[in-house]
């Protein structure tokens, strides 16, 4: 489970599941939320109607970024006859779906990259100890230097 | 004017900035910070940009 391309295959799959292998909890729960939340809100605004490819070809494949959950649509209801009308924001909802498969992409891609190790900027740097300047020495007194007033 | 399909686009804006922040950020507070910032900031330019639009269309 330690290897990027199955880590990646999992969170194609299911949102969110790449980053739960590398044990990255909050970034599997955002992920996991954000794109199960806009791919069934857009589900919910496009009435429960899958996009078709005759629909809108970029929709239908943008939303194959969400892994199983669209597959499982698309064989039910991909191939469906055409209903007489359109819901009225089909357009929105397909979209919406569109880019809920888009951001697992990005969270995928983030999975593949390799963990980030700490910069050295951000490592601790170390401790310097810094010695208290010298006192100044005071001034010459005249006719100490150079002589004055010749 | 039907202004329900614009407000749609507001959750979905912020959910790719949200997305897009937390694929190159570390630590839950960085992520939710920096994505807020950055969906506000956008929000703005695009606000301000229609006002601008608006304000000048009554007078061209």
């Amino acid at each position: 489970m330690n290897n990027r391309f199955v880590q990646a295959v999992f969170a194609w799959l299911v949102p969110g599941a790449g980053h739960l292998l590398r044990k990255e909890f909050f970034k599997a729960a955002l992920f996991f939320a954000i794109v199960n939340l806009a791919l069934f809100a857009g589900l919910a605004i496009a009435g429960f109607r899958d996009i078709r490819m005759i629909d809108n070809p970029f929709f239908f494949v943008g939303r194959f970024g969400c892994g199983w959950v669209m597959m499982m649509l698309t064989m039910l209801t991909g191939y469906a006859p055409s209903p007489a009308a359109l819901p009225e924001l089909f357009e929105i909802g397909s979209l919406y779906a569109c880019v809920a498969g888009l951001m697992n992409i990005i969270a995928v891609l983030s999975v593949l990259s390799p963990v980030k190790t700490p910069s050295v900027e951000t490592a601790e740097a170390p401790v310097v100890q810094v010695q208290p300047p010298e006192a100044v020495a005071p001034p010459p007194q005249d006719g100490q230097i150079g002589g004055q007033g010749a | 004017m039907n202004i329900l399909p614009l407000l749609l686009f507001l959750p979905l804006c912020l959910g790719i900035s949200l997305a897009i922040t937390a694929a190159k950020e570390e630590g839950a507070s960085n992520i939710m910070v920096k994505a807020f910032k950055t969906f506000f900031a956008l929000s703005m330019i695009i606000f301000i940009g229609c006002v601008i639009l608006f304000g000048l269309s009554k007078y061209l």
